[in-house]
């Protein structure tokens, strides 16, 4: 009998983009999400298998029960499968799921740890707090990196907001959600950036206009209040696994992606990630800061899911895979009595770009970056200048899909992707989550999964081919652009010490559709390539 | 298109269902055995499909129950939900991986339910009672554990009996005596060996109240006419002498005539008393 494994985490999928999110951390206040899960034979072969998740531990998480079907399961070979789920009432913590592996020789139960986060907008401080079972993470950002012209009326939906096609200046974030809570407070803080995640966009707006007037984060004032306090040097990690750093970036992806769906859904202009130190130049270069453009519709989703990927990327490059400042902060400041208890830890940090934000590349970044400890006896400071690189790498990928595909005949749109690693080695089977974005010319979205598990459209399991198809209709005549996005995946062992799982992060871009130059001008959104559909 | 889910009663006395069993721990995949007041614990059951089609994302909802006699899906508590899918003819065991840490009510008498439905294709009946021993979806597993001390042959165990309807109901009560090879069908969930001796009870019976010192009523084997308001409770204790290893007791539950609740009690030898439940 075949005995069947789930080799990495489970991890989620938000439903505005569909991009896994930083480390596949699942958060609550987005509520509807996909639960993702490579599944593999490990030892032996089966033929029609099925897969469905059985229970999950945390009652206020709603699966939507799904039965998924594989013709023939060889060794080795990982299956993708998803299911929805509504996290709305999930408590944050690591939480398990069992899954169900059935074959004709019998049934196999898999149980695998998800994280789980909650934000909240939290309108004293104008930020969002973050908890896990570990403490609660506060933070505010102060300040980020913009386009001078960030041409939010491009689509002309806006007209209102516009004078001489600029967007007129922009409230800061602490401003504008102090206000909107101000407005919503019979509607528990409802409105604000989260209101968007949570409240999703009813579906793909094929006039859903992408403007994005700051792109990275810069400058964030965090606090870690660690429940219980803790004796001694360190305390835990959330989750016991990832790096506070992994929080702030899900907390940077997430809000980014919102504050899109904010302007597409209200267009106020008046609700923006950042905050009071929006610039558009990046520190001390003199370079400006491009301008993130989409023609709107399905582009403007991919651009969104893009920017916020990029700002995740950038965020977890800044404070470095290895070790993040928190870490170091703790590192430097060993309390002076093992009797103390640290009841705070603050994390003051700017960001210094200091070339391109490009996914997938080596670019360098540096922080400056000031820690603090507080304990019951006293307050223990260090300050340090690092640089760091990004090590999500991807040498090159190469994608080969025909241009023309004639859907009268009913013929298959079969994209098929190579990822070379840093080394020139090709990714395989379960490293990566990758998807096809296909955009039509009236705006439409329609978004597949690649796979290298040698079943459907794909000719070989673990050639490091991953491979999707999608039938066009009759109703989908003309142009459509495709993107072909391809994230890591957290492949660490469960069992590996907290420390060390913690430098494996998953959730990271590497496909370098969206590059944040600092030359002005427009962001590069080069799309892998265009079918033409005949119908 | 036939799919009929089961989660299997008890042969002679239904609540002591082999279908329904816990894994006390934090490893859902434990050995069986008995719940530990204030320790986390999951809940399995074994669900068959005795239908001639297949079914796939049929749910199964778990609940622990108080008192451990009469009541339904409003006063029962929703432990979790479980999928399974399921060839006809095929039988498999369901795990809630939402952990229950029982509690202290009751005396510590809870009961333990699962039932087995697809919304579409075999779904449960409509009303909020559970009818377990009618209803084939729905198992209830009710047994207690009970360590009498060596130098006491005395034992006795309380319990409520809940009137879950608006007005008031009269249940008739009983005692009666099993035997320990009852539970062999339960065995492999109980975590713990059955003593294979036998032993009998004397002075077996319940009175009314929750302390069975608290004045000098006779036990009864059993009583006729126990009213209770509209959505109240009473309180009975079960005691009785143990005579040699172990006993099995049944307490059987009625109204208008037929079985609508019960517990079972095995009485054993033990260093201390001390209750346990399965």
């Amino acid at each position: 009998m075949a005995t069947f494994a789930i080799p990495n985490r489970p991890f989620a999928t938000e439903p505005v983009t569909g991009l896994m999110t930083p480390d596949g951390i699942f958060e609550a206040a987005i509520g509807q999400q996909n639960i993702n899960a490579h599944v593999q034979s490990s030892s032996g072969s089966a033929s029609n298998v099925q897969v469905y998740i059985e229970s999950v531990s945390d009652p206020g998480i709603v699966i939507t029960p799904a039965t998924h079907f594989i013709g023939t399961a060889a060794a080795g070979v990982a299956h993708l499968f998803s299911w929805q789920a509504d996290f709305t009432g999930a408590s944050p913590g690591k939480h398990l799921v069992s899954f169900i592996v059935e074959t004709p020789g019998g049934s196999q139960r898999i149980i695998k740890k998800i994280f789980v986060t909650k934000i909240a907008f939290n309108p004293v401080t104008g930020g969002y707090s973050v908890s896990s079972p570990e403490g609660v993470l506060d933070a505010v950002f102060t300040g980020a990196l913009g386009p001078k012209n960030p041409l939010c009326c491009s689509g002309g939906k806006r007209g209102e907001d516009c004078e001489n096609g600029l967007c007129r200046t922009r409230e800061t974030i602490n401003t504008a959600l102090r206000t909107a809570a101000t407005l919503a407070e019979d509607d528990k803080n409802a409105r604000n950036l989260l209101h968007y995640l949570s409240r999703g966009f009813k579906g793909h707006d094929p006039n859903f206009v992408f403007c994005a007037p700051q792109v990275l984060i810069t400058d964030i004032e965090a606090a870690v209040t660690p429940t219980p306090p803790f004796a001694g040097q360190y305390g835990d990690l959330p989750f016991q696994d990832p790096w506070w750093k992994v929080i702030l970036a899900i907390l940077a992806f997430l809000l980014l992606v919102a504050a899109a769906i904010a302007e597409a859904v209200d267009g106020s202009g008046t609700i923006t990630p950042g905050a009071s130190g929006t610039h558009d130049l990046p520190s001390g270069s003199g370079g400006s800061c491009c301008t993130p453009t989409a023609s709107g519709g399905g582009t403007s989703y991919v651009a969104a899911a893009l920017v916020a990927a990029a700002a995740a990327v950038a965020t977890v490059a800044v404070a470095s895979d290895v070790r993040d400042p928190f870490r170091k902060g703790q590192d430097h400041t060993a309390p002076d009595t093992a009797t103390e208890l640290t009841i705070a830890e603050k994390l003051s940090m700017k960001a210094i770009y200091t070339d391109e934000v490009i996914p997938g590349k080596p670019f360098n970044t540096g922080i400056e970056y000031k820690y603090t400890r507080i304990t019951t006896a006293k307050s223990y400071d260090y300050a340090a200048t690092e640089t760091s690189a990004n090590v999500h790498l991807l040498d090159k990928y190469v994608i080969d899909a025909p241009d023309v595909v004639r859907a009268y005949k009913r013929e298959l749109f079969v994209v098929k992707a190579q990822f070379y690693d840093a080394n020139k080695k090709l990714f395989k089977g379960s490293q990566l989550f990758v998807q096809c974005y296909l955009i039509g010319p009236a705006g439409q979205l329609r978004v597949f999964a690649l796979q290298d598990n040698g079943l459907q459209a794909d000719a070989t399991s673990n050639d490091g081919t991953y491979t999707g198809a999608f039938r066009f209709t009759t109703d989908d005549k003309g142009l459509w652009k495709y993107f072909v996005l391809a994230q890591d995946v957290n492949t660490a062992d469960p069992n590996l010490d907290p420390e060390e799982a913690a430098q494996i992060i998953g959730g990271m871009i590497l496909t370098d559709q969206l590059s944040i130059t600092f030359t002005g001008g427009t962001c590069p959104l080069v799309a892998d390539g265009d079918v033409n559909v005949i119908v | 298109m036939s799919v009929q889910l089961e989660i299997q009663d008890g042969s002679t006395y239904w609540w002591l269902s082999p279908d329904v069993w816990t894994v006390p721990g934090e490893d859902p995949e434990g050995v069986p055995g008995l719940p530990i007041v204030g320790q986390p614990c999951y809940v399995w059951a074994r669900v068959h499909n005795t239908g001639t089609d297949a079914v796939t994302n049929a749910t199964v909802r778990f609940y622990w129950a108080n008192p451990a006699v009469g009541f339904d899906r409003n006063s029962a508590n929703h432990i979790g939900n479980a999928n399974v899918s399921l060839n006809a003819g095929e039988t498999k065991e369901v795990l809630c991986l939402v952990s229950w840490t029982p509690v202290w009510v009751n005396d510590g008498h809870e009961c333990v339910l699962a039932e087995a439905f697809h919304a579409a294709l075999d779904p449960l009946p409509a009303s909020p009672d559970f009818n377990v021993p009618t209803d084939r979806h729905v198992a209830q597993r009710n047994l207690t554990i009970l360590e009498v001390a060596p130098m006491t042959k005395n034992f006795s165990m309380s319990f409520e009996i809940h009137n879950t309807e608006r007005l008031p109901r009269t249940f008739a009560i009983k005692a009666e005596v099993g035997k320990p090879a009852e539970l062999r069908p339960l065995l492999k969930q109980l975590g713990r060996d059955i003593p294979t001796g036998t032993g009998k009870v004397a002075k077996m019976g319940l009175i009314k109240g929750r302390n069975a010192c608290d004045g000098d009523e006779t036990p009864q084997p059993s009583m006729d006419r126990i009213e209770v308001a509209g959505g109240g409770r009473t309180g009975l204790t079960l005691t009785g002498e143990l005579e040699g290893e172990a006993a099995l007791l049944h307490v059987v539950q009625e109204a208008d005539g037929r079985d609508i609740g019960g517990l079972s009690v095995l009485v054993m030898q033990g260093k201390e008393q001390k209750k346990g439940r399965a």
